[in-house]
């Protein structure tokens, strides 16, 4: 639907058609018409300035989501690592890596392709408002209940899919993970569990060191063992031993004495046991008490999805835009797993958010070879998005190194200022500290509005050459827009090699042609794009890329046993053992109250929070909830008018319950005000019985200036919960925004 | 739909028109995202002309509260084209017990259309598929049509001073493609062809419920590998008013019975509940 509209847009007044300087304060709207060549110097100059007194990591690259276009948004890794410049990163700072999966399977994120649902036996889409977010994709899941396949929404909301399914299961936000260990405790107790299955592949039959919460090495109990191998307990001749992926002789379950090296004894637990043990925890009783599902239908879900193999969980951002989203995410992952529903087709835990997968192997484009044949590379410095937008934490992984003020913004990857949580802060706080903002864009965005220079890009439509793919599907797309750059715009590989040339790493940059990096790419792209090349997928634009999976499911080698997992165990690693975890009490999967949206002790487990009360919640009742819709991506086509006229009444609105309207006498239509201590937003509002009794929600995307006052990202913050922190690889472990943890209040305004 | 009344409908050509083909769809309400796809598809094709920026001659609302146009006082001929989707996604019920569904309505093509014979200028004509069209030559903006229509579904331009409505692309059919609507249809809800051919899918889907919910078979002739319709009844929108709507739906398996009946029932059975706050409801102008 927004796709029909891009030619409006590409000829639209909101284009950016020349280079434009800032005249007077940032954000007055003020602008001076140059040329390129003055653009160029200008940037480059400053870039120079910059550099010389800061350091080049000073200059940051505000990243793309890469897959979209790899040659155009990879261009930008590319350019932030040959200049030696500061990176940041996408994919967990929007909130959309489910960090679940590194902790499970140490991947970035794996996952089915949509079309695999087909497969499927029982689907559930847990908090992924499908019919909503995912307009391409959502038939699969209409087809496959047509079909007769029984699909169930798990979210608070009567979003669109609540309507599109066979049933709706309504919970207290941010109690998921208590549901999915409710439902294993459920399969568990039934002896649905698929115990053979835990113990070819997962973190279940090694042995825990009851002393310190560690894994038993090999190490702990001779001198010459090694630290890499982890132990079992062998039933057949009572005694510790190796562990050997794939065996089925080790023992799940039980506590064993085992002699140390120094020749002590100590007792260890297998961590299925442990997990077992935290799981009795969570008996439908207390689980209904906290997610206020009935018990019946508690046991009644565990049961359907237990019995119908496969079964798949559809995951996204609801459950994953939450403080302790890793936890929500690894309870989910456990219900799969103790079903052995991970790595086969029709199962797993899918929660595709955002084209962060490409499926071909970028590194030699993004961080070039020094030399030929050397393993030396081209590396930009990261830093952290979260970091840049908050400043640093106490918890901050490889903080003396990373850390540093960003004095230049490039924004690369989009609307970073109009899109970003905590407005105020980065109003107020992190741009007054940042000399040079520059923002390459196609349209006038929020981001533009509040640069000191907007060079204007190619829209979609112009430009030259592209591939892309996406978690969606298996292809890879040759994309090439159908008309010449209009106006002055160029490609940003153009922009970032003439940037370069000026600052001396043009030769190094390459490239200035998209079709000659899309070469490069294939060239170096790995097996899954092997038999590639580009004169092929110029002509038959669209190829599927080599897999082991048909459709595309994730770990299916592991699961045979022809793999092992990438983690430390090589095991799928329900148990953690870092010392953050056991500090935090997450070695295993817990449900955790929300951080902020809770009216119970914060951050603690059931036990513990049931007695305190959140103070702030008396304040703010209200769960604020800012999410995507169906008129745009993020920002964009919010200001394309023919979209934004079939969104209702295409302006910003607050939707709550008739019944919390009611309690604050307010009316539909009327203006309100959305607030807590951090910020607010002021729009109209809708009242529909979709919103539970005791939430706000927002839909959001809007530009500054459609905003009557405040903004909707105002009333959020970036928590950083420090288990995200345990490591720092960009996009792959960091901080994961958690903006659906925040509560409001509503008042007339 | 039973054989029986297919015969009554669609077994010979049209007593009245003749035609002996007529075109018509079938939606599967169950599929619906709701995404417009359709609407814009339309738009961008037919309606993105002066005097045109209103019009919908593909709308999709939300029922039970959605309406296009919608009956407002301060409108001219008080109808608002303007705000085409209020109510967007507002339910039916309280909290948790609720429904709602997505009806996306072209023109119905209807086999006895009640525009056609309201014309005094007689501009309006079924062609040999069924098809019906508005000549603007001969149309002189009486808009008689425009009231005549029980969906609603004639527009009025301003620009041109003619009355304009869906042409269930007649132009793309003649090529042997399929309507835009249909097309694009991301939700792949549609199916189009000739109802009067015993032999099309349409027919044969609308007769046998259970034939739509087996996998890809060729022999129904569906364009995917996989796609599917839900078993549950076939019906018109509204067939009370009279006029033999070719746009058939499959009813949505989540709404409650009574209320389906007020859409797809055989006569209406009382009004449709209003909002919650109909007094309050959003003012469009900017302030
Ligand atoms: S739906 Fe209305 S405009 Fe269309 S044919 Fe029937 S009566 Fe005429
Ligand atoms: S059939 Fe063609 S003209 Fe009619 S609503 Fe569909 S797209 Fe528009
Ligand atoms: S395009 Fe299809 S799925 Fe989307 S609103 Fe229109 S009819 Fe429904």
């Amino acid at each position: 639907m927004k796709g029909q509209t891009y030619h409006k847009r590409t000829y639209g007044p909101n284009r950016v058609k020349y280079p434009m300087k800032r005249v007077g304060a940032r954000g007055q709207g003020h602008w001076k018409r140059i040329s390129w060549d003055e653009a160029l110097d200008f940037v480059a100059s400053e870039i120079k300035r910059i550099s010389a007194k800061y350091g080049s990591k000073a200059v940051w690259i505000y990243p793309p989501v890469p897959a979209t276009g790899i040659v155009k948004q990879g261009a930008g890794f590319r350019f932030a690592s040959v200049n030696k410049f500061g990176i940041g990163t996408f994919y967990n700072w929007y909130g959309d890596l489910p960090l679940a999966h590194p902790i499970t399977w140490n991947v970035q994120t794996e996952e089915h392709e949509i079309m695999d649902v087909q497969n499927s036996k029982y689907v559930i889409m847990w908090g992924s408002d499908m019919v909503q977010t995912r307009i391409p994709d959502a038939h699969f899941f209409m087809d496959v209940r047509a079909k007769g396949v029984k699909t169930v929404y798990i979210s608070p909301y009567f979003d669109p899919t609540a309507s599109a399914v066979d049933e709706w299961v309504r919970l207290r936000p941010g109690t998921d993970a208590a549901l999915a260990l409710g439902m294993c405790h459920v399969i568990v107790k039934k002896g649905m569990s698929k115990d053979n299955y835990i113990k070819r592949t997962t973190s279940g039959p090694l042995l825990i060191r009851d002393d310190n919460g560690k894994y038993l090495r090999e190490s702990d109990l001779k001198s010459d063992g090694k630290k890499k191998t982890f132990i079992v307990w062998d039933p057949a001749s009572k005694t510790p031993s190796a562990d050997k992926y794939f065996s089925e002789a080790a023992a799940l379950t039980g506590s064993f004495d085992v002699t140390l090296k120094d020749g002590s004894t100590i007792s260890c637990t297998t961590s299925h046991s442990l997990f077992l043990k935290k799981l009795e925890e969570y008996d439908p009783a207390t689980v209904s008490q906290i997610t206020g599902i009935p018990e019946a239908d508690i046991e009644r879900l565990a049961v359907e999805y237990a019995s119908n193999a496969p079964a798949s969980i559809w995951s996204g951002t609801g459950i994953n835009h939450w403080y302790h989203g890793d936890l929500m995410g690894r309870a989910v992952i456990a219900l799969s797993v103790l079903t052995g529903n991970v790595g086969v087709n029709g199962g797993g835990v899918s929660p595709w958010a955002g084209q962060y997968k490409m499926r071909i192997r970028p590194v030699d484009y993004f961080f070039p070879l020094k030399e030929k044949g050397k393993k030396a590379r081209y590396r930009p410095v990261p830093l952290d998005t979260a970091y840049v937008v908050n400043g640093p934490t106490e918890t901050m992984a490889n903080k003396e190194k990373l850390w540093r003020q960003v004095r230049c913004i490039w924004a690369a990857g989009g609307n970073l200022l109009g899109q970003s949580s905590d407005q105020n802060t980065l109003l107020h706080k992190t741009l007054p500290e940042v000399e040079l903002i520059v923002s390459p864009e196609i349209e006038m965005s929020s981001n533009a509005q509040l640069a000191d220079i907007v060079l204007p890009i190619v829209s979609w439509y112009e430009l030259p050459a592209d591939i892309a793919t996406t978690p969606a599907h298996p292809y890879i797309q040759y994309v090439e827009g159908p008309v010449k750059p209009l106006y002055e715009a160029k490609t940003d590989l153009e922009v970032y090699y003439e940037i370069c040339k000026r600052l001396g790493t043009g030769d190094i940059f390459k490239f200035k042609e998209p079709e000659e990096a899309i070469k490069h790419l294939l060239d170096t792209g790995g097996a899954q794009v092997k038999g590639i090349n580009f004169e092929r997928l110029k002509k038959e634009r669209v190829i599927k890329v080599n897999s082991p999976s048909s459709p595309i499911a994730a770990f299916t080698e592991e699961i045979k046993g022809v793999k092992t997992f990438k983690t430390m165990t090589k095991r799928q690693e329900l148990y953690k053992e870092e010392d953050r975890f056991i500090e935090y009490g997450e070695q295993l999967p817990t449900h955790k109250e929300p951080q902020t949206a809770t009216p119970y002790g914060r951050s603690m487990e059931w036990g513990e929070a049931k007695k305190h009360k959140n103070h702030e919640f008396e304040k703010y009742p209200l769960y604020y909830l800012s999410r995507h819709t169906r008129w745009s991506v993020h920002s964009s086509w919010r200001t394309e008018d023919l979209v934004r006229k079939l969104d209702d009444v295409g302006e910003p609105l607050l939707e709550m319950n008739p019944l919390d309207a009611a309690n604050r006498d307010l009316n539909a239509g009327d203006w309100a005000i959305a607030y807590n201590q951090h910020g607010y937003m002021k729009a109209r509002l809708k009242l529909r019985e979709s919103v539970p009794p005791g939430a706000v929600l927002i839909y959001f995307g809007w530009q500054r200036e459609q905003i009557k006052d405040g903004h909707w990202n105002s009333l959020n913050r970036v928590a950083i919960n420090p288990i995200h922190e345990i490591y720092f690889k960009p996009n792959v472990w960091g901080p994961v925004s958690g903006h659906f943890d925040e509560l409001c209040e509503v008042k007339k305004a | 739909m039973s054989e029986e009344l297919w015969q009554k409908y669609y077994g010979q050509p049209n007593p009245i028109y003749g035609n002996k083909r007529q075109y018509g769809m079938l939606l599967d309400l169950n599929k619906c995202l709701g995404c417009h796809t359709c609407t814009i598809a339309c738009k961008t094709t037919w309606t993105d002309g002066p005097g045109q920026e209103n019009m919908y001659w593909n709308s999709v609302n939300t029922k039970p509260y959605g309406e296009y146009p919608r009956q407002d006082a301060n409108a001219p001929d008080g109808l608002d084209y303007e705000n085409s989707n209020l109510y967007q996604d507002v339910p039916k019920g309280v909290y948790p017990d609720l429904w709602q569904f997505y009806l996306p309505r072209p023109c119905n093509h209807c086999s006895r259309p009640a525009c056609l014979p309201a014309c005094p200028t007689q501009a309006i004509y079924k062609n040999d598929d069924g098809i019906v069209l508005i000549d603007e030559d001969l149309c002189q903006g009486y808009k008689n049509c425009i009231k005549a229509c029980p969906y609603d579904k004639i527009y009025f331009n301003q620009v041109t001073k003619k009355s304009q409505k869906c042409i269930m692309c007649f132009p793309l059919i003649e090529k042997g493609e399929e309507p835009q609507c249909v097309k694009s249809c991301v939700g792949k809800i549609r199916v189009f062809g000739d109802l009067m051919d015993p032999n099309s899918a349409i027919s044969r889907l609308i007769r046998d419920p259970s034939l739509g919910a087996k996998a890809y078979d060729p022999e129904i002739q569906f364009k995917a590998v996989t796609r599917y319709m839900t078993d549950a009844d076939r019906r018109q929108y509204r067939a009370d008013f009279g006029t033999i709507p070719s746009l058939w739906y499959i009813l949505p398996k989540n709404v409650p019975e009574e209320e389906l009946e007020k859409y797809f029932g055989g006569a209406m059975r009382g009004l449709i509940g209003q909002p919650h706050t109909p007094e309050a409801r959003l003012k469009y102008k900017k302030t």
